[in-house]
């Protein structure tokens, strides 16, 4: 991990705006968030379905450009680089588990899990790394199927074994374990926050579940497009 | 901003991801290499074709002719010409080509056919089949009957189930089946199709009664000289282009002027199917363009996927990039092939 002496975020949102031009509607779905969050700590989202959960974790991520306001991810400011320069950061510094999973439907699940490490040239001993991660959320036995043979849940656990391998700084997850059961998401959890134990990965969670919403340290109520509560 | 696109192992990434990526699709993508392969290959089969037969007309041109010099006349040949053959010397040879019924009374049938009465040694080039071998040049040949001798189209004495030996009427004319021709030095398998040929001796044409004035008849001479043409009959030749040719209404061919026409006809056939090769290309080409658009459009999630991901744009790009390279580079080069190896396959198939 980088040595940071003076503690700085990792992730910080400064009066984030997005808006949308469409069919003659002007829309606000994000209107002046922001929010700190410092390397290791836990946060999760939470607010009803439309609130602009997906839209915020997006921009976080540097997925898409905001209308106005700043971000900074890993010292970054995203509002200053290019599309290819925000991809290299994601690549080397970012985890993203997509709401609707967002595997490659060519690719086995342990090729969809490799991925990012062979994007930072981490060839070596990548497989074993995909391997283990997978065994850690139940599939070591389904490594060789293509996304189209696995389950809807199977195919988040793959989505979140993707996000995890390359050991990311900062993970964003949308609702991680939106597709689960309380026996499958426990160790889906359970790798989440151990990453934040071990690694001292900071963790974004957009989540419907109060109890996953209770185990972060921070959360952010949101409501159309503004945060409602937060602590 | 480092990334580790550094050369060679990003590239390696890029291939190998091409590679995994077009899983489930190869047999579409064999589909579009196939119609790029089909295409050049009718292309590169015209091209190689025209080299081969361009090659062949200028080895065999002589062949083709079966003589050094052809004079060819509508009507008798004039004391005039004759004198003018005298004085071109060389071995010569005569045909008269006339159309006509035969009839044979075995079976009562009666065909329209292609009577050529000849005399000398034509062809005096190229290889002639007849059965039994060796009928062509027409020598005198001894018949059973004693009738006067007779060469017929192979395949005229099939559908009339007649044999050798068997008798054949040419206007007033009987003749005795002497052989059958397979193949005349110089013409293609086509050339007795229409109207079979029937090889008699010039000194019986006369018996036939078919030839008398206003008939539609070809006469022709044919010389061969040692040394090929030379200056000298070139001279004479110009020298009576000008008025006894005119005079005696004469055309006249040499080995040059044959294949100078054979080349041109040759050349014009080839134009169009050039140009009917690069319409199915381009036709081809915007089908393929077309199915690489729904192609591309189809992996457009993948690679918004690979992009979130950290991918460049131009390393996204260059995946798909492979894909469709290859499938250009390998149907190219197996449409190559194909037009090459055509060449090899078509005489089995034309003989
Ligand atoms: N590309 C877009 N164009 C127009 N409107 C959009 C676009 N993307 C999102 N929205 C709108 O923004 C609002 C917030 O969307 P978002 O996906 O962030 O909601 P969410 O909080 O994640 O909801 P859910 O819990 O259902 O996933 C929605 O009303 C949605 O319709
Ligand atoms: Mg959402």
């Amino acid at each position: 991990m980088t040595t940071q002496q003076q503690p700085a975020p990792i992730l910080s949102v400064h009066d984030l705006r997005k808006d949308y031009d469409g069919g003659g509607h002007h829309l606000q779905i994000l209107r002046s968030v922001s929010f700190d969050l410092m390397p290791g700590e836990t946060l999760s989202i939470v607010g009803p379905s439309g609130s602009g959960k997906t839209t915020l974790l997006g921009l976080c991520a540097g997925l898409d450009e905001p209308s106005s306001g700043t971000v900074t991810l890993a010292g970054h400011d995203m509002g200053t680089l290019s599309e290819t320069e925000r991809g290299s950061v994601r690549a080397r510094h970012v985890g993203f588990v997509f709401q609707s999973f967002q595997l490659i439907g060519s690719l086995t699940a342990l090729e969809n899990v490799m991925i990012p490490l062979e994007l930072l040239g981490q060839n070596k001993g990548a497989r074993e790394k995909a391997v283990e991660l997978l065994r850690r959320v139940g599939l070591e036995d389904r490594i060789h199927h293509y996304p189209l043979q696995l389950s809807g849940g199977e195919q988040q656990r793959v989505a979140l074994a993707r996000a995890c391998v390359h050991q990311p700084a900062i993970l964003f997850a949308d609702e991680p374990t939106g597709n689960l059961d309380s026996a499958t998401s426990a160790p889906i959890v359970e790798l989440m926050f151990g990453l934040n134990r071990e690694m001292g990965t900071t963790l974004v969670l957009v989540t419907h579940d109060a109890n996953l919403a209770r185990s972060t340290q921070k959360c952010l109520k949101m409501q159309d497009g503004s945060v409602i509560e937060s602590h | 901003m480092e990334f580790h696109s550094k050369g060679l192992p990003a590239t390696f990434w890029t291939v190998s991801m091409a590679w995994r990526d077009s899983r489930g699709q190869r047999k579409i993508l064999l589909l579009f290499m196939l119609c790029v392969a089909a295409g050049i290959g009718a292309l590169v089969a015209v091209a190689s074709l025209r080299d081969n037969l361009d090659g062949v007309i200028e080895l065999q041109s002589r062949s083709l002719l079966g003589a050094d010099l052809e004079l060819a006349t509508r009507q008798p040949f004039t004391p005039e010409l004759l004198n003018f053959a005298q004085q071109l010397g060389g071995e010569q040879a005569t045909e008269v080509r006339l159309r006509s019924m035969a009839f044979f009374p075995q079976n009562g049938e009666s065909r329209f056919v292609q009577v050529r009465a000849v005399e000398g040694g034509f062809p005096f080039y190229g290889e002639s089949e007849t059965e039994p071998a060796g009928l062509l040049p027409m020598r005198d040949i001894q018949t059973r009957s004693g009738l006067p001798p007779a060469i017929v189209e192979n395949s005229l004495l099939q559908q009339l189930a007649l044999e050798t030996g068997e008798t054949i009427r040419l206007g007033t004319l009987e003749f005795e089946i002497a052989g059958s021709l397979l193949r005349v030095a110089g013409e293609s398998e086509l050339g007795g199709f229409f109207a079979p040929r029937i090889y008699i001796r010039a000194k019986d044409l006369a018996g036939t009664g078919l030839l008398t004035t206003g008939s539609i008849a070809r006469h022709r001479m044919y010389f061969q000289f040692t040394a090929g043409l030379g200056e000298r009959e070139r001279s004479l030749l110009n020298a009576a282009r000008e008025d006894l040719f005119i005079e005696s209404g004469v055309e006249f061919t040499t080995v040059e002027s044959r294949s100078r026409n054979l080349r041109r006809v040759m050349n014009n056939i080839f134009d169009f199917l050039n140009l009917i090769g690069f319409v199915a290309l381009v036709l081809g080409g915007i089908g393929v363009g077309g199915a690489v658009q729904v192609y591309i459009k189809e992996k457009l999630n993948t690679m918004a996927l690979l992009r979130c991901l950290g991918t460049s744009a131009t390393t996204t790009f260059r995946i798909y990039l492979w894909q469709i390279v290859a499938i250009g580079f390998l149907g190219s080069t197996i449409g190559s092939a194909i037009g090459v190896s055509v060449q090899f396959l078509l005489p089995v198939f034309f003989g």
